[in-house]
């Protein structure tokens, strides 16, 4: 279910209207109900996973805080595990689509009665176990329950990263010592399959127990509440990656849905359908060409191919949060921002101040202030930039080309900083339009990043780079030209968003009359018709 | 109340602004009016294709070929003398080469006819013709006894509409009204059913009657997979340029997901698709039947942009099987390289020159054997 399908605004429209008949603890409840079959309508098999990461954290929280759980909630805990297990690795979900289509129904076909039951009796003796070791564990010294909590909390999420994301790419990268053995690494391959979203949810499950740990939260004692946080679906898939203290507390306290947030929503998810249909699907065809070129492509490829492909990125990703944003305040949340016009950036620390902030802002408070942050000599804040950089990086990706990008923008920041040092005088105030021009610059140097984050292989970098460097006056474009709702769209997504930056953040039926705005929204409707009729991509996050 | 009072105003502006957009759209991109005026610039056609079939069939049908659009007399099966290269119309000794097929299939007539001047070229083809138009056009062709060697083109992208039955539900950006059989398997038998007309006189007659044109609506919504009653149905919305380009999208998505159903981008097509299945049989056919005609069958498989060699694995072991000679253009033609493509999608003028010299090698070869 794409949000920028027919679909998710049926299943949007259903949720909502159950919604807004309930109470507080019933919404809570259809919201996780809603988000569980919102995250098994792309694959039911890994919902599991969440179950798992939900129940872990959900423990650890409590016992970082408390240092015990009552029974109720222990029953609670095990009950959850072992019912989901069952429902969604016991039972084979596939069996029935497939058994429909055959008008052939069969209750034995439903049950998987090899692996499926292995791995759930497996799952009811660890349950078993760790009751019984409950006792010993919580007669354990406070400060060393505190920390083993935290460790098993983020070693579990860490594992669960790590393999299902990761395996293949170590393995590979353990290829001389592996090969050293005597042994082929390619035998130790796995056909893992990567679980949507699994990047965004385990750093959030993380930053829960980490600021349990830090005393800056209080966990909550209700599984529900807090598995409604880790799945909240508009945010499951793609984050924004929520800070359970931004989040928790809307979750455990009743919601105020008023007229200004509902608009807010509405606002928000047309203008994320917009960036996402009319621009980034609009010129994907253009860049798949440039970046999925087996020929020297021309410099005007290159040229064009990169431009695009930074818009393409970032209407895709900002777009996806837009409409995610919106659909939390349509049913009364509030999520924080994860895109404040980044190509308006003059400097990267800018930059990583207006993208995807709720991930910059996770590495700045879990990885680089740990390290040491911008505390102490040259060299050693330099190591902790790049060692951020390199995790930020290789969370996009287990590709050596998001290293190489991650890198790549440690390095500017670092020069950047020592420019900084350098400068005496004091900044003086630029009106906006000079203040977007001057970004132009660093946008260069952003382009640049992305065409490493875009490449599938060192070749491709090079390739790009050469045709960059040494193909200038070429101007034979063998890509397709963006869709005409593109080409329409851009000029309002550029008047759009230079309003939006102008004015800090505001949307333009706030800065503008009604006559203007109304305008604006009247030209994104059409062009959203027009761009309706082409091929959608998946959202590029989805993959990360 | 005072948002409320600010809602309702927002509602009505975007309303009034929606409204404009839609009559700013007519006025200054309209579309000729004069059916015969066939170079409407590349915006015009743009928000003219979500017009329905039979709005689009109105504006470029009069009582007569020359009062209609030309589009309006091509494609027709029963027309075929108009499908003869001019130059080739004299019968002579030399060897004669009939090829059926779409605009690619033209092209390569056309082109052989230019580089060799040993064989007598006749080409058969209708605009984006579909393998079920091709198939029947050689079916039919009075004069196919006469062939030494017969061509079939194939393209990837006709494939899965094999199940429409007219240009108008195949292509509905580009609708024409030429019809063809809708070919279907029965007990492994290659089997078809005609449309009620297959001429453009015949067309007229049921276009220009209510009743008969009800009745071949009603033909179509049985034996055609892609007729769908929203697209096709002229109505008041038409006159919308917002509603055109709605249904454009409704269109376009309604025909992706059939198409899906057949052929995938990434994957190649589905084998186990009925729409596969009758193109191996119309093969299989079509080189059974000339081979009864003492004819040499080849089939020439023309890969679209960005379609890899799909087209050509999907045929292999039937051509090889039934010893079938071929030409597929992606040995020449790479269909992943843009740069060997025009920006309508067909093939650069100096790679169907190579495509015809190819062919015409495998002509001579196989007549020589």
């Amino acid at each position: 279910m794409q949000f920028n399908s027919i679909t998710f605004f049926i299943f949007l429209a259903g949720v909502y209207l159950f919604y807004r008949v309930l109470p507080h603890r019933g919404q809570n409840i259809l919201l996780l109900i809603s988000s569980y079959v919102f995250y098994g309508w792309w694959d039911i098999r890994f919902l599991f996973l969440i179950v798992i990461s939900t129940a872990l954290d959900f423990s650890c929280g409590l016992l970082i805080h408390e240092g015990s759980m009552i029974k109720r909630q222990r029953t609670r805990v095990s009950a959850w595990v072992v019912v989901f297990a069952f429902f969604f690795v016991v039972v084979q979900w596939n069996k029935i689509i497939l058994l429909l289509d055959k008008s052939k129904f069969s209750w034995g076909e439903l049950v998987s009665w090899k692996t499926g039951w292995l791995i759930f009796i497996g799952i009811c003796l660890l349950t078993l176990f760790a009751h019984l070791m409950y006792g010993k564990i919580s007669s354990l010294e406070a400060s060393k329950k505190r920390k083993i909590f935290l460790i098993v909390s983020i070693c579990g999420n860490l594992a669960i990263l790590g393999f299902f994301k990761y395996f293949n790419f170590f393995i590979d990268n353990l290829g001389i010592i592996i090969r050293g053995l005597g042994l082929n690494p390619t035998s130790f391959h796995l056909n893992i399959v990567l679980p949507v979203g699994i990047s965004f949810y385990t750093f959030q499950t993380m930053n829960y127990t980490i600021d349990i740990y830090r005393r800056k939260l209080i966990p909550t004692s209700n599984i529900y509440d807090y598995a409604l946080y880790v799945a909240f679906f508009p945010k499951l898939l793609a984050g924004p990656i929520e800070r359970a203290v931004n989040l928790l507390p809307q979750i455990t306290e009743k919601r105020n849905i008023t007229i200004d947030k509902t608009s807010r929503g509405l606002h928000l998810i047309l203008y994320g359908l917009f960036k996402k249909v009319v621009i980034a699907d609009g010129v994907v065809e253009t860049v798949n060409q440039v970046f999925g070129a087996t020929y020297q492509i021309s410099w005007i490829d290159a040229v064009v191919g990169t431009f695009l492909f930074a818009v393409q990125i970032y209407c895709d990703f900002s777009g996806y949060s837009d409409i995610a944003i919106g659909t939390a305040n349509l049913f009364g949340f509030e999520f924080m921002r994860n895109f404040h016009f980044p190509y308006f950036a003059r400097n990267p620390s800018e930059f990583w101040g207006r993208w995807h902030i709720s991930l910059s802002s996770w590495f700045r408070d879990y990885v680089f202030f740990p390290l040491g942050g911008p505390y102490g000599r040259t060299i050693r804040w330099i190591r902790n930039v790049l060692l951020t950089f390199f995790v930020t990086g290789l969370w996009h990706g287990a590709a050596w080309n998001y290293v190489i990008w991650g890198l790549y923008h440690g390095i500017l920041l670092c020069l950047h900083r020592i420019k900084e040092s350098f400068r005496t005088k004091k900044k003086r105030y630029k009106p906006p339009l000079m203040r977007a021009a001057s970004a132009f610059p660093f946008f260069i140097l952003t382009c640049l990043g992305w065409i490493i984050f875009r490449s599938h292989s060192i070749e491709q970098i090079k390739n790009i780079f050469s045709a960059l460097l040494f193909g200038i006056g070429n101007f034979k474009l063998n890509a397709p030209l963006p869709t005409p709702a593109a080409l329409l769209g851009f000029p309002i997504f550029v008047i759009m968003e230079f309003i939006g930056y102008a004015s800090n953040g505001k949307r333009i039926d706030e800065v503008l009359p009604v006559p203007i705005w109304t305008a604006a929204y009247a030209a994104m409707i059409f062009t959203l018709i027009m761009g309706l009729s082409y091929v959608s991509s998946e959202f590029i996050y989805f993959v990360f | 109340m005072k948002v409320k009072k600010r809602s309702l105003s927002a509602f009505l502006w975007g309303i009034f602004y929606l409204a404009m957009i839609d009559l700013a759209v007519n006025l200054i991109f309209p579309y000729p009016k004069d059916p015969r005026d066939i170079a409407p610039s590349t915006i015009q056609q743009y928000f003219e294709f979500g017009r329905s079939v039979e709005g689009k069939y109105a504006r470029m049908t009069r009582k007569t070929n020359d009062e209609s659009a030309p589009i309006v007399s091509s494609g027709w099966l029963e027309n075929q003398e108009d499908h003869f290269l001019a130059k080739d119309r004299n019968y002579s000794d030399k060897p004669i080469v009939t090829v059926y097929g779409m605009s690619h299939a033209f092209y390569l007539a056309d082109d052989m006819a230019k580089i060799d001047n040993t064989l007598t070229i006749r080409a058969f083809c209708a605009p984006a013709a579909v393998p079920s138009w091709s198939f029947t056009a050689y079916s039919i062709d009075k004069e196919r006894q006469h062939s030494n060697v017969v061509i079939l083109a194939v393209l990837t992208s006709g494939v899965p509409l094999i199940s429409t039955t007219s240009g108008g539900t195949a292509f509905f950006d580009s609708s024409s009204p030429y019809t063809y059989p809708r070919y279907f398997l029965s007990n492994g038998i290659l089997k078809h059913i005609s449309p009620p007309f297959i001429s453009v006189d015949g067309y007229r007659e049921y276009f220009f009657d209510s009743e008969k044109w009800k009745e071949y609506l009603n033909w179509m919504k049985e034996n055609d997979k892609y007729f769908n009653d929203l697209l096709f149905r002229k109505t008041i919305l038409d006159n919308s340029s917002v509603f055109r380009v709605l249904r454009r999208a409704y269109a376009s998505a309604a025909k992706r997901k059939k198409v899906s159903a057949v052929y995938d981008d990434a994957k190649g097509f589905n084998d186990n698709s009925d729409e596969v299945k009758i193109l191996k049989a119309i093969v299989i056919e079509f080189a059974k039947n000339a081979r009864r005609d003492k004819s040499l069958p080849i089939i020439y498989i023309a890969n679209n942009i960005n379609t890899s060699d799909h087209l050509f694995r999907l045929l292999e072991s039937t051509l090889k099987t039934y010893e079938i000679p071929f030409l597929s253009s992606h040995i020449i033609c790479p269909p992943n390289d843009p740069r060997n493509f025009l920006p309508d999608h067909h093939f650069i003028p100096s790679l169907n020159i190579k495509i015809a010299k190819a062919m015409t090698k495998i002509v001579h070869d196989n007549l020589n054997k």
